[in-house]
């Protein structure tokens, strides 16, 4: 420890510590809101009918900050086993169409999840897939399962994004 | 562990007391969850969600990184929920997994500059809500004027340990890499430093 502990570092917690942190809590509860939604998306991301799965994530932050704003993103999701890139654009009737392509490539299995609906597709053998009419929102892509070696399969999922 | 909470609930009045601090089910609701209770897992999400919210902002990230980053936690923990054995050690299992989440998106790396061996400065968050709206009372405005003369590692600190329970003090100050150190929960030097400050207040030393 390099800087100086100041005096009373040493002292025991008292209601004082405890009362200043609940204001602490307060201020940054004001200042700082976690965003409504975010227990939804959470929620939404979880309610997967298989948990044995591989995590992918997002890598490409550059469109993060814009996402929702723009008429076309790129999103890439990455695992140690695979990555997904996402070309999204938006059609003049509001819907998406999603270009997809899948690394290694492979006629895998995908699922976009959307709230209250799910659609299936597969992959060409270059790993790529087309989605089109999909409703802007909270959607997830779901792929395999596939085989991860070692005689094993795993699905892959993203974090929820909201399209 | 027993020693610790005997001594905080020894310390804190009744409104700190463990069994009022929301987190004291992890235990059943992990048992519930592994007995494929889904329920359980929107729970513990409502329960922790905000702390790690403010562990990834603290971080430095903006809302969209943060929200993806609390997003991969869960989904980590899901994929990793046969590890998690010891229903005390979550709340430190899912700050260290959001910190490194938050490192791992970058930007908060661009942020950092060693000023000294172990004093790492942060870019503070710029993108909170205005103050002179929002903190109404005047204790809030000349706490919040203290907290902020404090080092980002403190900022840090205080920020995530407040939206922890008590009795979560050390873990937490552990998982930041910041231990306290000693046995029992002390009021470290970063609470201690908040009160010298507060205490040359005007303000606060009226009280």
């Amino acid at each position: 420890m390099m800087s100086a502990n100041p005096a009373g570092s040493q002292e025991p917690f008292d209601e004082v510590d405890g009362a200043i942190l609940d204001d602490i809590q307060s201020i940054y509860s004001a200042l700082d809101p976690m965003p409504a939604d975010l227990l939804t998306r959470i929620r939404f991301a979880l309610d997967l009918e298989n948990i044995d799965v591989e995590l992918l994530r997002i890598e490409d932050t550059a469109t993060i900050g814009v996402r929702g704003e723009s008429r076309g993103q790129t999103v890439t999701f990455d695992s140690e086993d695979l990555t997904l890139m996402v070309s999204v654009t938006r059609q003049p009737d509001s819907t998406l169409t999603l270009d997809c392509w899948l690394a290694p490539a492979g006629q895998h299995q995908v699922e976009l999840r959307t709230l209250g609906d799910r659609r299936s597709t597969t992959a060409d053998e270059q790993g790529r897939f087309v989605l089109a009419g999909v409703p802007p929102g909270l959607a997830q892509f779901v792929v395999g399962p596939l085989p991860t070696g070692g005689g094993r399969s795993r699905s892959f999922v993203t974090p929820s994004i909201i399209l | 562990m027993r020693h610790e909470s005997t001594a905080v609930r020894l310390a804190a009045p009744p409104d700190l007391a463990p069994s009022s601090m929301g987190f004291d089910d992890v235990g059943s609701k992990l048992d519930d969850l592994r007995a494929g209770k889904r329920g359980a897992l929107d729970e513990l999400v409502a329960d922790f969600s905000p702390l790690l919210w403010h562990v990834a902002r603290a971080q430095g990230l903006d809302h969209d990184a943060a929200a993806d980053v609390v997003q991969t936690t869960w989904l980590t923990f899901l994929q990793r929920l046969g590890d998690i054995r010891d229903p005390q050690a979550l709340a430190g299992w899912l700050i260290t997994v959001t910190r490194r989440e938050a490192w791992r998106v970058g930007g908060a790396a661009q942020r950092l500059a060693a000023t000294d061996d172990d004093e790492f400065e942060r870019r503070p968050s710029d993108d909170l809500l205005p103050e002179d709206d929002l903190l109404q009372a005047e204790r809030h405005r000349f706490l919040w004027a203290a907290v902020r003369r404090l080092s980002p590692r403190c900022q840090e600190l205080l920020r995530v340990v407040a939206f922890a329970r008590r009795p979560n003090y050390s873990t937490v100050a552990e998982a930041l890499g910041m231990p306290i150190g000693s046995v029992g929960p002390t009021r470290g030097r970063c609470l201690a430093k908040l009160r010298d400050l507060l205490a040359a207040d005007s303000y606060w030393s009226r009280s």
